[in-house]
């Protein structure tokens, strides 16, 4: 059976990532009223970004995903080389520097480092010769490959990117297997490692993780976002407040609306049937990659369909989790909801890489 | 491998395993989202509406205050205040500069003001000016709100500012008849729920119709022009004497009415807060002075009125100097034998104290009180004196003599302005009258307050012979010849007290208050004016000299803008002077309003009050033809209305 790639496109995913698109840009116009009726033109310049983002999945999908298993090394050698480029003469943000100016671009590295984590993880492992589960033998590879850019992403500093990465290389190395010695041995060496991170941690991460566990301690300081963000979503109660109605946005109390607390937006203003609603359309999304990888033809499309699914996965529960006040505040959008131009753009190379990796299910590498 | 591709049987439960734990994280999401939704979602909801809606206390619109013409003396504007998050604007010392900047206030003060008010909410300035307002909106100041609110304004600036008072800075009236009509003016303090967003600047969605809880208005006696007059030619004389101040009172006879009430130093209600209670209290209604030589014309009413002297008695004056009980009397020109018409003329004190022993103590004391001294004129101003008049069982022998000439008593000018009205309304005493009526905003009467009758002073045979002794005062050989108008015939009395030492007992010599007051025209009197001026230091101290002059000049524009017609044949001039002419009305009246009724019978004016087609209540005062009416000519009717006419016999 040999057909050509395209007629295997998965229409069903880009109808998901199609209809969250459109609700995203849907909740972000309503996140950009102001208290006085003015619109900020976060939508318009989403839309853009959104537009991009679809050439990028189209270009990402057009070259056969088994490209990336052959230059695997060379593009994660120079992305790392961009970590490096950005801590020396990258500019800085919010006093961190995480963003690369190219011409009239500004990329920002350890967003595209990623999927970049997650194509050279599923490239090693997949040609790692033993069977899982792996010891610690099998794990130095992959540990000291992940170890580089988490390393150079904390330098900038930018604690939640680096821990997503972090958490790519993990799902894939957990999806593969890892020894119960090894688990417990790297469970306990966290545990005693705590205290330590502690110490390195900045003040206001510091103060981030306090506020979580009690937000009440400091309603109007640290606290402030995560009482807002509850405020706000449990006012919406089960239908909502309605388009353009959400007054904790609008008057904003919520902080950050049009980006980390955007899903406080949503669920305010459509209660809890717009919640679960978005909740199920990621959850299917996730499902999908899932199903993806366990129907990829090779080893190193399914490792690298798992990585792509948890960047997605992390994002959404994070994210979320944060906005209902199950996790700390860490700077984690939510994919095609929050306002931003790299988020968009790695939502949708995410997309295209799984269906990628879909439609080419039944072709041969070349073929 | 198989062809159809897929993972082997191991990694494809591990997907299984996998997309389970992730599905359940998905639906721990679901979880904390419908708990928070739906189990916390009313509390949560609550607090929203908490922190969102504030009840904001609105000042209403205050009713205005007009003139008996119905021009604003008082009104509102639109205005804004802008208050502050205190924590916010101290945390941050150039914001708080800025800020204090923009509005011209003082930084060290309002910091020391701010300091220590836990509240979230302070009025920082209430009653900003537009460009204010806008300077504090384009600071954009987190914890800084602009919001508006209405500002009392008085557009003819200082005129009549003791009278009609100030309002202070939370909306409640503080002097005068912003004062004493607070309850009518305020209006209803509106509570409005006003949304907020986060940094504390409030947006009211829909903006709350004012109008609906704005206060009444308030009609005065007063009239503009005519307090305007009095100002002038008071603020005149005192400039001219280098005196310490002056209050002048003009009332009409016949109904009490205060049409002016000036005083000097002036008043500026727009500016209330650097002037001082000294400033801004109704002199004439709140200090009391010893009246002097005006109280004779009283006494000698009195004795007149009850027949224990005549015109032609007459009186040894002892050449100026009389020594009774342990007193020694002087009058300011030595005199023989006097009648009793030319002891009032020339204002002779042994003359009134040698007729004090005619009338017995308890008679004189209600007599004078007759007159109004020791009571309450009922004025519808606040702090209002009566005047210091003991009981006749607290009198010694000389206090008879000594009230003769006005020592030992003490009065307000409106209280002695009101007796010689008395004088002037053929002995019949009416309350002054302040305030005609309360309007709605459509300016439509809800109340009105007819003129009173206080009770009569004396008869009206004795008033109309008083009447002709007092215009001999502005004679020639007279005390005040300057006070005499020309074209009108004046019946008046001066005064020249000496003010109380404070200090070592007894009076100053050198300290006095000059007086006029009089009735103009006299025998048909519209007016009743009293000039007092405090302390005169350049020039004459006494009161024909001082105040004579200025009632002269105040009288002559008054009757020129009254259009009284002169009633002296050989009048020099005919009046001039008046701020306006207003035409003569035409006697045309339009069906529903009330007919012009001056001049008319008791009985024509039935007629044409009947005529009107509306059904009124008229009340009807005196004898004669129609001097005077309320409502004027041309007012709307309204069923049930009181209309009142003051009549005055024709001489």
């Amino acid at each position: 059976m040999r057909r050509g790639w395209p007629s295997q496109l998965d229409y069903g995913l880009l109808g998901v990532v199609a209809l969250l698109s459109a609700l995203g840009l849907v909740v972000l116009w309503s996140a950009s009223h102001g208290p006085d009726g003015s619109v900020a033109g976060y939508a318009v310049r989403q839309a853009r970004w959104m537009a991009l983002g679809w050439l990028a999945l189209g270009l990402v999908l057009a070259v056969d995903y088994r490209h990336l298993d052959t230059y695997a090394v060379p593009l994660f050698a120079a992305l790392v080389l961009l970590l490096v480029l950005v801590l020396v003469t990258g500019r800085s943000s919010m006093g961190a520097q995480r963003w690369l100016a190219l011409g009239p671009l500004r990329i920002q590295p350890s967003e595209f480092m990623k999927i970049g984590m997650g194509v050279m993880i599923a490239h090693v492992l997949s040609r790692e010769p033993s069977p899982p589960p792996y010891g610690l033998r099998r794990l130095w590879l992959p540990a000291v490959l992940t170890a580089v850019p988490v390393g150079l992403i904390l330098l900038q500093p930018d604690l939640g990117t680096a821990v997503l990465v972090l958490g790519v290389a993990a799902a894939v190395v957990l999806f593969q297997g890892v020894r119960r010695r090894v688990l417990a041995g790297a469970a306990v060496a966290g545990a005693a490692a705590a205290p330590v991170l502690w110490s390195v941690l900045h003040d206001y991460q510091r103060r981030r993780i306090l506020t979580f566990l009690d937000p009440e301690r400091d309603p109007l300081g640290a606290g402030y976002h995560i009482i807002q963000s509850k405020i706000a979503v449990g006012s919406g109660q089960i239908l909502g407040k309605g388009f353009l109605k959400g007054t904790q946005a609008h008057l904003q109390f919520l902080p950050e609306r049009h980006t980390d607390f955007i899903f406080s937006v949503l669920a305010e203003e459509w209660g809890l049937a717009g919640s679960l609603l978005v909740l199920a359309l990621f959850a299917l999304l996730v499902l999908w990659g899932l199903d993806i990888a366990a129907k990829a033809r090779d080893p190193f499309g399914r490792l690298l369909a798992v990585a792509v699914t948890s960047i997605l996965f992390y994002h959404v529960v994070v994210n979320v989790g944060m906005v209902l006040g199950l996790f700390p505040v860490v700077g984690v959008p939510l994919p095609l909801f929050s306002y931003g131009g790299s988020s968009v753009l790695t939502t949708y190379l995410v997309v295209g890489l799984l269906l990628n990796i879909r439609s080419r299910r039944y072709t041969r590498f070349g073929g | 491998m198989s062809e159809a591709g897929g993972a082997p049987v191991g990694p494809r439960r591990r997907l299984l395993v996998v997309g389970a734990v992730l599905l359940g994280l998905f639906g721990l999401a679901a979880a904390r989202a419908t708990y928070l939704q739906v189990v916390r979602g009313p509390e949560l909801q609550a607090r929203a509406e908490r922190q969102r809606l504030r009840l904001v206390r609105l000042h209403p619109v205050r009713g205005p205050i007009y003139d008996r013409n119905g021009r604003e003396l008082a009104q509102t504007l639109s205005g804004s205040s802008v208050f502050v998050d205190p924590d916010a604007v101290l945390g941050r010392p150039d914001a708080l500069r800025d800020l204090c900047r923009a509005l011209g206030l003082d930084r060290a003060s309002v910091a020391a003001r701010l300091e220590g008010r836990g509240r979230r909410f302070t009025w920082l300035k209430r009653g900003v000016s537009p460009g204010e307002a806008e300077a504090v909106r384009a600071l954009g100041l987190t914890g800084v709100g602009v919001v508006r609110e209405p500002q009392r304004y008085y557009p003819k600036r200082s005129l009549a500012g003791q009278v009609l008072g100030f309002v202070g800075g939370d909306g409640r009236g503080l002097g005068g008849i912003e004062y004493r009509f607070d309850d009518v003016l305020r209006g209803q303090e509106l509570e409005v729920e006003a949304e907020r967003d986060a940094r504390g600047r409030l947006l009211l969605a829909r903006p709350p119709d004012l109008s609906r809880s704005a206060g009444r208005g308030v009609v005065l006696t007063l009239d503009e022009a005519i307090q305007h007059i009095a100002e002038e030619e008071l603020g005149e004389v005192v400039r001219k004497s280098n005196a310490r101040g002056g209050m002048a009172v003009v009332l009409e006879p016949s109904t009490g009415d205060v049409l002016a009430l000036a005083q000097v130093p002036a008043f500026n209600p727009n500016t209330y807060r650097s002037s001082t209670p000294e400033q801004y209290k109704v002199r004439a209604v709140v200090d009391v002075f010893e009246p002097g030589s005006t109280l004779k014309a009283l006494f000698l009413g009195v004795l007149l009125d009850r027949g224990l002297a005549r015109p032609e008695d007459r009186v040894f004056c002892e050449n100026g100097t009389w020594q009774v009980y342990d007193r020694t009397i002087h009058d300011h020109k030595p005199h023989g034998w006097l009648t009793v018409a030319d002891v009032l003329k020339v204002s002779s004190n042994i003359g009134v104290a040698k007729l004090s022993d005619r009338i017995p103590p308890r008679d004189l004391y209600e007599g004078l009180v007759g007159f109004g001294l020791g009571r309450f004129t009922g004025i519808e101003l606040g702090g209002e004196s009566r005047g210091l008049f003991p009981e006749p069982e607290a009198w010694s022998k000389l206090t008879p003599i000594t009230v003769s000439y006005g020592q030992g008593v003490s009065a307000t000018a409106l209280q002695v302005a009101s007796a010689f009205a008395a004088i002037a309304n053929d002995g019949m005493r009416m309350r002054p009258r302040l305030v005609r009526a309360v309007v709605d905003d459509q300016g439509r009467e809800i109340r009105r307050f007819d003129p009173e009758p206080a009770g009569r002073a004396v008869a009206a045979a004795t008033a109309q012979t008083l009447t002709r002794l007092l215009e001999r005062v502005v004679d020639a050989e007279g005390t005040a010849p300057l006070a005499a108008v020309p074209g009108y015939r004046v019946a008046g009395k001066t005064g020249t007290a000496w003010k109380p030492d404070p200090v070592r007992g007894g009076y100053r010599r050198d300290r006095v208050v000059a007086s006029f007051v009089g009735s103009v025209p006299s025998r048909r009197p519209r007016l009743t004016i009293l000039v007092a001026v405090d302390e005169p230091r350049r020039g004459s101290r006494y009161g024909g000299m001082v105040a004579g002059p200025a009632f002269r000049e105040m009288a002559r524009r008054i009757l020129g803008y009254l259009e009284v017609s002169p009633d002296l044949p050989g009048a020099a001039e005919p009046p001039s002077g008046g701020v306006a002419r207003r035409p003569r009305q035409a006697r045309k009246t339009l069906p529903g309003t009330m007919p012009d009724l001056r001049g008319l019978t008791m009985r024509q004016v039935l007629r044409r009050v009947s005529d009107t087609g509306v059904e009124t209540r008229v009340s009807l005062l005196g004898s004669g033809v129609a001097e005077s009416q309320d409502p004027a000519p041309g007012a709307p009717l309204a069923p049930g209305q009181v209309c009142s006419v003051v009549f005055r016999p024709l001489l």
